[in-house]
């Protein structure tokens, strides 16, 4: 049955894994190629005083919204196709307990992410570790794993969102996914993140609860 | 809104911001914050501004009793108790959910 389900979320979402993985891929190429031109340009001692003095961060900018993004995108299509005509009945129905099946479409959704992150980032480690010491590839990484964390809190978000049946109830859970998720994204110096990553995962673990809510009142049939 | 009424409430405004940190300390009893200037590193700070802000606290819990229609008063009620505004919002937000 769990097979079954898999299939099920991956015929739902492959179209968008594939998307997502060219837009990671562009995103990786294009760190290469802009870290290469600012080693030509700019000269190792000057890209190196600038990342340590001045805290230039060494990826492109838009790192910081592409891992929500996917996580939006994700849980979007894969629990949208579940509430139109309320298709979600269906999938309800299956022979195995609510509980189970909802945290093994959630298990999909967050293992696929994961795995997305984790190559991109080992793609990243590898290749500036030619151009940059450890220390300064440690606080990238300490710079990102909040944004990380952010696009697997999202994507429960957006499921919490779309199994949720009734509309206004929707608009106050978006209110309050945008709030929490703003605590991922403060503009700060690389590090900052540090003593609040615990609390963020914590943020993260919790969440996973939320979308349980969304379908029990779906099953309840709240209008 | 004519002259006559506007520059009164803008007088009254005025000095409901000049007062703030005084009536903030009714209001609320204590905040979170983030960000500090003291430091660069973020991460969840509670500051106490006083006791009285509890008072105003348990008025709002009072009051919850006869806005929620709920089983478990004891619950929500100390949450409002501990959250006030908040809260009772969060509460009148999520409904009950009935098994």
């Amino acid at each position: 049955m769990y097979k079954a389900l898999f299939y099920k979320e991956w015929a739902k979402t492959k179209r968008m894994i594939s998307l997502l993985s060219f837009v990671f891929l562009a995103f990786v190429t294009y760190a290469f190629i802009n870290t290469g031109q600012w080693f030509r340009v700019g000269g190792a001692v000057e890209v190196w005083s600038s990342v340590i003095l001045k805290d230039l961060f060494i990826l492109p900018s838009w790192i910081d919204t592409l891992p929500l993004l996917a996580g939006l995108l994700l849980g979007f299509s894969q629990f949208v196709p579940e509430m139109t005509d309320k298709r979600l009945k269906l999938t309800l129905h299956l022979p195995l307990p609510e509980f189970k099946i909802i945290a093994t479409m959630l298990a999909y959704g967050l293992f696929v992410l994961f795995l997305l992150f984790l190559a991109t980032c080992v793609i990243l480690q590898i290749g500036l570790s030619f151009y940059y010491p450890h220390e300064i590839m440690m606080s990238m990484n300490l710079k990102i794993a909040p944004w990380l964390l952010a696009g697997l809190t999202g994507y429960l978000f957006s499921a919490w969102i779309c199994l949720e049946p009734v509309w206004k109830q929707r608009v106050f859970n978006a209110l309050i996914a945008i709030c929490i998720l703003m605590l991922f994204h403060f503009e700060e110096r690389s590090g900052a993140y540090v003593p609040f990553l615990p609390w963020l995962a914590g943020f993260t673990v919790i969440s996973f609860s939320f979308p349980f809510y969304s379908a029990a009142r779906f099953k309840e049939g709240a209008q | 809104m004519n002259n006559k009424t506007t520059i009164p409430f803008l007088i009254l405004l005025l000095e409901t911001v000049s007062k703030w940190n005084s009536i903030s300390k009714g209001l609320f009893p204590y905040y979170l914050t983030f960000e500090s200037s003291d430091s660069d590193y973020i991460y969840p700070r509670v500051h106490f501004s006083s006791f009285y802000g509890f008072a105003v606290n348990a008025l709002f819990a009072l009051g919850g009793i006869f806005i929620l229609k709920r089983n478990r008063r004891l619950w929500n009620n100390g949450f409002i108790l501990l959250f006030r505004l908040a809260g009772l919002i969060g509460l009148l937000l999520f409904p009950e959910y009935k098994k």
